[in-house]
């Protein structure tokens, strides 16, 4: 069995750190000034980059982190909410596409200076463009290890 | 977005949006904060039937002197809110892994305890979750790498108000 060393065990717990609050603290930001969960901001965010503000589920439970079960719940709450509505996808009934409405966009838009200036606060503006490059290419890496597979 | 981020009467602030290379860099970030808990977290279900918190919980307290430490300060090391801690620490006393005491020091506080169950129960858990956190982070990364990695998260670390957490 090889233990983790100690500079090891000091790095890993620092990283277990991070992965507890950061993301604790960016659903915070979002819940307390535009009453969104980050996987919820996550959503609106990447409808709203697409043509015609809309995508499949599927694709959007890939890039979202969401398992599709999890995801069809949350776009129920959204559409609830009026901010995304679904429809069979037009080229093919089987997939259900989800699309930003106006008001998804709005609610977006108002929400996302705040996201971002926080994430800047945080994240972007404490490392240097080099830094936050190397910790970009780092969490590829360890992403690289991770079978996703098994979410649903 | 941009466009949509004027609606306001009143001009607000421009907005220092990312650039590309920050925007893909963060969206990395945001992959590793999603899916590394996740995985980290089913590994331990699945084979040791303990949560990523729990195991820290645990894993803590066995460092301890006596296996002993006050609710609070055990909250701060597993990185927890106290109300939350609570709960989890009734879960893993009612499957005898831990038990909770007054402080003999001070009645105000209660101490968590790691029973010798529980002491059992971490150390047939922790060769799977070592090999798992080797295999995903620790392996993958040079010593430098690993080293920066971690300071990395300290610098963020220290940015982050943990002060709201028991709101």
């Amino acid at each position: 069995m090889r233990w983790l060393t100690a500079a090891e065990l000091d790095s890993w717990l620092s990283v277990v750190r991070l992965i507890t609050w950061l993301p604790w603290s960016i659903d915070q930001q979002l819940r307390r000034d535009s009453d969104l969960a980050v996987v919820e901001y996550q959503v609106l965010a990447m409808l709203s980059e697409r043509p015609e503000r809309r995508m499949r589920m599927s694709s959007l439970a890939e890039v979202t982190n969401a398992s599709l079960s999890r995801l069809s719940h949350l776009v129920k709450r959204l559409e609830a909410r009026g901010l995304v509505r679904r429809e069979p996808d037009p080229a093919d009934g089987r997939f259900t596409n989800a699309i930003l409405t106006d008001l998804g966009f709005q609610t977006l838009a108002a929400a996302a200076p705040g996201h971002v200036a926080h994430v800047r606060s945080l994240v972007i503006d404490v490392l240097s463009p080099e830094q936050l490059r190397r910790l970009g290419l780092i969490a590829d890496r360890i992403m690289s290890r991770i079978d996703t597979s098994e979410i649903n």
